[in-house]
C-alpha cells in the first residue's frame, strides 16, 4: 500500500468514528460539536461512516453465527473429574507429594490414545481435553498450563487465566488460549487448528522467523512451512468428531484420509490424483463399520479398495 | 402478549418523551434535516421492540438516533448511485428492496474487504472483527488481550485506515 496524503480534517473524522463505533461511547455532544464547526467535517465524517458501515455489512456476511455449545450434556461427569484433581492437588501440597499419589510420578506424563478411540482428561486447573483416536498429548508437571500435542487431535476447553494463559505446543506451533475451545490437529509437516469459542493466537517458529496469528470463533487455520491457509468454520461443527461426525467446508480428501483413519483406527491412503479434491458436508463415522468404504464410493465419487486392513482411496474406475 | 410494559421499557418511554424535542434537534443538526421528524419516529419504533437492559437511557436513544440517520444517508445515497446509473444509460432493474440491496453491495464489497484484513494482519485485523463484528468494546478487548486502551485504539484506526484505503496519519 503507498503513502496516501490526507488533510487534517480527514484524519479528525477517522479519530471521531473510531470512537463513536465503540458500543461505550457517550460523548456524543462533542461530538456533535465537531461535527457542526464546519460542513467539510460533516462531508468527511459521513463519507468515512458510510464506506465503514458498508464493509461491516460485508464481513457481517460471513462472520460465523454465534452458536451455543452444549458442553454439560456432553461431558458428564464435569463435577466429579474436577474435584478429584483439586482434592488430590490438596491432599499434594499437605504432603509435598507428587499430585498423582505416593510415589514420585515423573514429571512429564503422557496420555495416550489407541486408533478408534478417544478420552477425555481433565486438569487440575479445570482445562478440558478431549482426545480423538490416535492421539498423544504430554503434559509436565513443572509447566502445569502447557501442553504438547505430538500427534493426532485434541480439543482443549481451557480454564480461563488471563496472568498464566494455557499453551499447546504441536510441532513448531504453540496455540495459547486468550479465553477458549479450540481444535488443534497435528499434521504430517503442520497443524490444524479450529477455534470453536473466545480467542486464541497461534505462533510459529519458521525457518528463519516467526509469524503470529489471531483467531477467533468460527476461524481454522492450517499452518506449517510454506503452507498458510486460513478459512472460516462454522463453531459447532469443530466438535462433531467428538460424536463420530466429521465436518468439512471445502477441505481436501488428503485431510479428509488422515481423519478416518484416526476414527476408524485404521489405515487410510489416498492417491495424489485424488487427494486435492475438495468436499463440503458431514460424515458419520462408527469404526468397524462394515458398509464404510461403499459410503466413501458414493460421497467422494472415488474408489474404495480395502489394502493392509485398511482403505486405499482413488479415482473411481472407468465401467 | 398483554402483559402491562415492564418497568424498564416504560422508563425508556418516558425518557424518550422527555428528550424527544432534543432528539429531532439532534438529529436535524447530524444532516437529516427535512427528515428528522421521520427518524426520531422511527427510533420510538425500535424502542417499541428493545429488550435488553438498558443503562443509560440518553446515550442509548442517541446512539439509535445516529445509526438511524447514518442508515438513511446510505439509504439515500445508493439512491442517488441508481439515478445516477440511470442517467448513464445502464438498466437498474425494478425496484429492489432495501435489505435485498444491501445483500447485493455486501456480496461484492466482501471479498476486497477480506483481501485487505489478510493483508493487513493481526492483531488489528482481529481486534477488527472483534470490535466491529462481535461488538465488544474497546476496553473489553484490551482486557482480553491483555493490552492498554490506547493500543487497541491504534490497532483500530490502522484497520479502520486500510480498509476505507486513506493514511491514518499516524
Amino acid at each position: 500500500m503507498g503513502m496516501t496524503t490526507i488533510d487534517h480534517i480527514e484524519r479528525e473524522a477517522l479519530t471521531w468514528l473510531v470512537r463513536v463505533n465503540d458500543p461505550a461511547f457517550e460523548d456524543w455532544s462533542e461530538w456533535e460539536d465537531w461535527l457542526t464547526t464546519d460542513p467539510l467535517h460533516e462531508t468527511a465524517y459521513w463519507r468515512l461512516a458510510e464506506r465503514e458501515a458498508d464493509l461491516v455489512d460485508a464481513l457481517k456476511l460471513r462472520a460465523p453465527k454465534s452458536v451455543s455449545l452444549t458442553r454439560k450434556t456432553q461431558f458428564e461427569p464435569v463435577t466429579f473429574r474436577r474435584i478429584w484433581p483439586a482434592i488430590a492437588a490438596a491432599f499434594a501440597i499437605a504432603l509435598g507429594l507428587g499430585w498423582m499419589g505416593w510415589k514420585a510420578m515423573p514429571k512429564a506424563w503422557t496420555v495416550e490414545t489407541a486408533a478408534g478411540e478417544t478420552r477425555t482428561v481433565a486438569l487440575a486447573d479445570g482445562t478440558r481435553i478431549d482426545l480423538a483416536g490416535s492421539t498423544r498429548v504430554v503434559l509436565d508437571q513443572r509447566r502445569p498450563r502447557t501442553a504438547r500435542l505430538d500427534e493426532g487431535r485434541a480439543v482443549f476447553t481451557v480454564a480461563h487465566n488471563e496472568t498464566s494463559p494455557f499453551s499447546v505446543e504441536v510441532g513448531d506451533a504453540r496455540v495459547t488460549d486468550l479465553g477458549t475451545v479450540f481444535d488443534v490437529t497435528r499434521l504430517d509437516r503442520g497443524a490444524r487448528v479450529v477455534v470453536a469459542e473466545g480467542v486464541v493466537r497461534v505462533d510459529e517458529r519458521l525457518a528463519g522467523r516467526s509469524r503470529t496469528s489471531t483467531l477467533l470463533a468460527g476461524d481454522a487455520v492450517l499452518v506449517g512451512p510454506g503452507l498458510y491457509q486460513r478459512r472460516s468454520q462454522d463453531p459447532s461443527e469443530v466438535l462433531g468428531w467428538r460424536e463420530g461426525r466429521l465436518d468439512y467446508e471445502d477441505a481436501p480428501l488428503s485431510l479428509i484420509a488422515a481423519d478416518l483413519s484416526r476414527s476408524l483406527g485404521v489405515p487410510v491412503s489416498i492417491d495424489p490424483e485424488v487427494a486435492t479434491r475438495r468436499f463440503t458436508g458431514s460424515l458419520t463415522v462408527r469404526a468397524g463399520d462394515p458398509a464404510i468404504g461403499q459410503r466413501l464410493q458414493r460421497l467422494f465419487g472415488v474408489s474404495v479398495t480395502a489394502v493392509d486392513g485398511g482403505w486405499r482411496i482413488g479415482a473411481r474406475l472407468a465401467t | 402478549m398483554n402483559a402491562p410494559p415492564s418497568t424498564q421499557a416504560a422508563g425508556l418511554e418516558a425518557v424518550f418523551q422527555q428528550l424527544r424535542p432534543d432528539l429531532v434537534r439532534r438529529a436535524r443538526s447530524m444532516g437529516a434535516s427535512d427528515d428528522a421528524e421521520d427518524v426520531v419516529q422511527d427510533v420510538w419504533l425500535k424502542l417499541q421492540t428493545a429488550t435488553s437492559p438498558v443503562s443509560n437511557p440518553r446515550a442509548y436513544l442517541f446512539r439509535i438516533v445516529y445509526t438511524a440517520v447514518l442508515d438513511r444517508r446510505r439509504g439515500q445515497r445508493r439512491t442517488a448511485r441508481r439515478e445516477t446509473d440511470w442517467l448513464d444509460g445502464v438498466q437498474s432493474g425494478e425496484t429492489v428492496a432495501p435489505e435485498a440491496e444491501r445483500a447485493v453491495i455486501a456480496r461484492e464489497t466482501l471479498q476486497a474487504v477480506e483481501t485487505r484484513l489478510q493483508d493487513l494482519g493481526d492483531p488489528a485485523a482481529a481486534i477488527f472483527r472483534l470490535h466491529r463484528i462481535e461488538g465488544r468494546t474497546q476496553r473489553r478487548i484490551a482486557d482480553d488481550l491483555g493490552m492498554g486502551l490506547s493500543t487497541v485504539e491504534k490497532h483500530l484506526r490502522r484497520a479502520y485506515a486500510a480498509l476505507l484505503d486513506i493514511g491514518d496519519g499516524q
